[in-house]
């Protein structure tokens, strides 16, 4: 099968994030509102961090990154109060 | 909220409807995750992937829940979910096949996984109690896909290409169907509407052109211009079609029916 020279969504994330492994601004825009931008870290409690998925390695959760020590962790979707 | 109605009481027509709404419904969830997880791998980052695997995982709880309504109306969901031909999936013609490409798949999330959000929220406002319990968390979840298709759809949209051009194609496929399934206003669904189990047919279609107009506006596809399909199949509350074998095969868990444990 000849190979598409051109892939489609190549660059679909605006090139000037390419070669970055995520985009923050991009994943904040897929991630609805009730979400928080900047939990504390539970590691370092920096507040220094960011949506890195709306989606999580299970279902509940979104994940962040906290740029402060490095770290990714997981917030609860729903949570009372 | 309307006042709940025992199921149990309603006419054998009117069961009949809610039966089919329901698996409507819940066959459209589970061939939604089956769109979903085609694209655990190959979608165009790690995080795409990992939502579409989340999104599988919530659409399937999703069809559990709906096709566990079928009790309400004395039927054993289990062979429901596990023994039907291919043809008698009543699942939403824009999932009968693989999509072919992301920006199918984007519009697939905002427009199909919409679709089916539209719907569930008025049945959700309805009459039928199981909806007024299980659903509101259906759409909890949904909310998330609702951000990760707007969001994509926008960046397609955005682009000038390819990306663009497949985006529009697969919008102008897949919106004559999902105004028809949405807009339906055939006899059984008159009845849920009479009984209030589900909105008039012209609220859940304003409903729906409401929610994706700004976005189908990008690709210049007016969503109000967008008329039904004329090949609606009353017998399954959908149009025209079926899900392909493959499909189908996945959502009747037919390789791995020896380990079923329920």
């Amino acid at each position: 099968m000849a190979k598409n020279p051109e892939p489609p969504f190549r660059g679909a994330v605006g090139a000037e994030h390419r070669g970055s492994s995520y985009n923050a601004a991009d994943r904040r825009e897929e991630t609805p509102d009730t979400m928080p931008s900047a939990p504390p870290c539970p590691f370092c409690s920096g507040v220094e961090t960011e949506i890195m998925s709306a989606f999580g390695a299970h279902a509940s959760v979104s994940t962040y990154w906290c740029r402060a020590c490095r770290s990714p962790f997981e917030l609860m979707k729903w949570r009372r109060g | 909220m309307a006042d709940a109605i025992d199921p149990a009481a309603l006419g054998a027509e009117e069961q009949s409807a809610l039966e089919r709404l329901i698996l409507t419904l819940a066959d459209s969830k589970r061939l939604m995750g089956i769109r979903y997880s085609d694209w655990i791998l190959g979608s165009p980052s790690v995080e795409t992937g990992i939502a579409t695997s989340s999104m599988t995982q919530d659409e399937w709880g999703h069809a559990r829940l709906l096709y566990a309504m079928l009790k309400e109306l004395g039927r054993d969901p289990e062979p429901v979910e596990h023994d039907r031909e291919t043809s008698e999936y009543a699942s939403i013609a824009a999932l009968d096949e693989e999509m072919q490409d992301w920006a199918a798949l984007v519009a697939a999330m905002a427009l199909a996984d919409r679709a089916i959000s539209v719907m569930l929220e008025s049945f959700s406002r309805g009459s039928f109690e199981q909806a007024q319990t299980r659903v509101p968390k259906m759409l909890a979840e949904e909310e998330f896909h609702i951000s990760l298709g707007t969001a994509w759809y926008r960046r397609l949209a955005g682009t000038d290409g390819d990306a663009r051009d497949l985006l529009l194609a697969a919008t102008e496929s897949m919106l004559p169907t999902l105004v028809a399934w949405v807009g339906a206003d055939d006899a059984p669904m008159q009845l849920l509407v009479g009984a209030g189990v589900i909105g008039p047919a012209e609220e859940r279609l304003a409903a729906y052109r409401d929610a994706i107009r700004e976005l189908t506006a990008l690709v210049g596809v007016d969503a109000d211009g967008v008329e039904a399909s004329d090949d609606w199949d009353g017998s399954r509350g959908r149009t025209a079609g079926q899900p392909s074998e493959e499909a189908a095969s996945r959502a009747r868990g037919d390789l791995n029916r020896a380990l079923f444990v329920e």
